[in-house]
């Protein structure tokens, strides 16, 4: 076993999630390197410091205070859910007008006033920084959603991933679940190419 | 037996009963609320957070196919809200990201407690939180989660909308830089044993 993976187990161990075989694996390997014997002694002195540390426990009247509040905030969803349909419509009228102009503008853009192109289309993508958890909740909010981009966007992640980052190119989207399918060894590439500042 | 109170009340609630959602809202707040806090170690952020995170699951209420519980979904929101302010937080801070060889002896306090000063199992912890704090959201999440809150990582993996694979890899990548950074201290208060 090479030292990167026994490091990965030692992390598994103390989180329980050894099965027997990997911790025969790791113990055989401990046993005959010092070194990775040295570093499961920092991460199980890590663990022990993390443990001796007392929960952050607020203050019962913020909590009391914290649950009023949220109780407050539904009551107000609420009953602006009961506003009758006619009053709904009036209150988005002037929304209504707005997206009616802007479509205007917009129509009157592409029949006249907009240039020829001259570069290729650039197709969008999510960036890294900004689009990851906009995307992630929206994927955890929508199961159907999140059903439909495993299937079909994670996949041409999947086979699109790797190559691109080590072509140095951002890639289209992104998704948590995407990391799942690929070995450790492309996970790495990625991770030193996020670190590297390239664009996921 | 709760788990399946709580179903009754998440039918009732998406037909529409809102004292339903509330009385949900109720059951759950403390541990969505510990959650945001113990990543954040903000009170104030933990407040608004928690609120953010109910009130998106009032709304989209109507999207959870209860695939998972409901406290599952709603931790789930809470925690990708809470890491999209972290990030955003970091971006605001212009945070240069973690690096993975550079040893904790920058910032308040550190000459004071520096190896050689005698460091304590005390002064291992709060150094820990410190380093802890550094780290990327995700790492920080994760950690949080499994560490602190005590998951497996398949109950983390639940909330975190990712695989076991991935929480595996990102508790093995957290400790991996925060050993990096330690190593000093983690040496002085195992000499010091």
């Amino acid at each position: 076993m090479r030292c990167d993976k026994a490091e990965r187990l030692i992390s598994d161990g103390l989180d329980g999630a050894l099965g027997d075989s990997r911790r025969e694996r790791l113990d055989a390997h401990l046993a005959a390197c010092p070194r990775c014997r040295a570093y499961a002694d920092s991460l199980a002195q890590m663990q022990t410091a993390a443990k001796s540390v007392a929960p952050l426990s607020p203050e019962p009247e913020r909590m009391a205070r914290s649950l009023a509040r949220l109780q407050a905030g539904l009551r107000g969803a609420a009953a602006e859910k009961t506003v009758s349909v006619p009053f709904a419509r009036l209150r988005w009228a002037p929304a209504g007008a707005l997206a009616a102009l802007l479509v205007a503008a917009a129509g009157l853009y592409f029949a006249f006033l907009r240039p020829s192109p001259t570069a290729d289309f650039v197709p969008y993508f999510y960036s890294y920084s900004d689009s990851r958890s906009g995307l992630a909740i929206a994927l955890a909010e929508d199961e159907a959603l999140a059903s439909a981009f495993d299937s079909a966007i994670g996949e041409a992640l999947i086979e699109n991933g790797a190559s691109a980052v080590l072509a140095g190119e951002p890639l289209r989207a992104d998704a948590g679940r995407f990391l799942d399918s690929l070995t450790d060894d492309e996970i790495l590439l990625l991770e030193s190419a996020i670190q590297d500042g390239v664009s996921l | 037996m709760e788990e399946t109170a709580d179903d009754a009340l998440v039918e009732r609630a998406q037909a529409g009963d809102a004292n339903a959602f509330a009385e949900l809202a109720g059951r759950l707040h403390e541990r969505v609320y510990h959650t945001i806090l113990g990543m954040t170690r903000s009170p104030e952020d933990a407040d608004d957070l928690t609120q953010d995170a109910f009130m998106a699951a009032y709304r989209s209420l109507k999207s959870f196919r209860r695939k998972s519980s409901f406290y599952t979904w709603v931790h789930r929101i809470a925690v990708n809200l809470t890491l999209n302010h972290l990030k955003k937080k970091d971006r605001e801070r212009g945070r240069t990201p973690y690096d993975d060889g550079k040893a904790v002896l920058d910032g308040p306090g550190a000459a004071a407690s520096a190896p050689g000063n005698g460091e304590t199992g005390r002064e291992l912890a709060a150094r820990l939180e410190a380093a802890i704090g550094q780290l990327k959201p995700v790492y920080k999440a994760a950690f949080n989660l499994v560490v602190y809150e005590g998951m497996s990582h398949a109950r983390a993996a639940e909330v975190l909308g990712c695989s076991e694979k991935t929480v595996s890899w990102r508790m093995h990548k957290a400790r991996k830089m925060l050993q990096a950074r330690l190593q000093p201290y983690l040496t002085e208060a195992r000499d010091a044993m």
